[in-house]
């Protein structure tokens, strides 16, 4: 397995460099506050995941680099826990949706002995689809109360988080 | 297991997608901007350091 880049700490965000001069951003965004007590009195935590990308030199051809994926995936081994949720959404404003749908997955088939996955598709009428999952470590102990309070009311927590789109 | 939803376009649940997506496209030009303690101070985010 290719070594995963060196991760820095900064303003809230995790930062790393590739060898091709590529910067990624990834960051954990805690929505805990739009949940239930519940969840606190029961110590679950959800996050939701993101990672971006910026090239400073966008025109220039890189080579394929599987380090990008083993510190990604480092990262998010790194976060699990027992009471600990991940929420990962998909988007594909940049073009680079399904990129990120096969790193996910390719990350996910070599644990999922480990965890437990809802994988979501989002079909909106004019846009395009929107991949996304729901991970748990395998000890995890409240699965009804993240399938009735967190899988069942999605729409309703991204509403209370974001607000309503324009 | 995958969870398959489709959203008919003007409802509430197509609205919270269209959030969602929103709110990571103005994550992602923070970050490609370098303004993202604007941003978080602006949308009231709260990131956390799990790892």
């Amino acid at each position: 397995m290719p070594s995963p880049y060196s991760i820095t700490f900064k303003d809230g965000l995790y930062h790393f460099t590739t060898s091709q001069g590529r910067n990624y951003t990834c960051v954990f965004t805690d929505v805990n506050r739009f949940l239930p007590p519940v969840f606190a009195v029961h110590d679950v935590e959800v996050f939701m995941f993101d990672f971006f990308l910026n090239d400073p030199n966008p025109l220039v051809k890189k080579q394929k680099d599987d380090r990008i994926s083993a510190t990604i995936k480092s990262l998010l081994s790194d976060f699990f826990s027992q009471n600990r949720v991940l929420i990962y959404i998909c988007d594909s404003l940049d073009g680079k949706g399904i990129f990120r749908t096969k790193v996910f997955k390719d990350w996910y088939r070599g644990v999922e002995d480990r965890y437990r996955c809802n994988h979501l598709e989002i079909d909106v009428i004019d846009m395009d689809p929107i991949y996304g999952a729901v991970i748990r470590s395998n000890e995890f102990q409240q699965e009804e109360l993240l399938e009735t309070e967190v899988i069942q009311q999605v729409d309703r927590i991204v509403l209370e988080k974001f607000g309503l789109a324009p | 297991m995958t969870i398959k939803i489709s959203i008919a376009k003007d409802s509430n649940a197509a609205k919270a997608v269209k959030a969602l997506v929103k709110r990571k496209e103005e994550l992602r030009k923070a970050v490609e901007n370098g303004t993202v303690e604007e941003y978080v101070k602006k949308s009231d985010i709260r990131f956390a350091k799990p790892v």
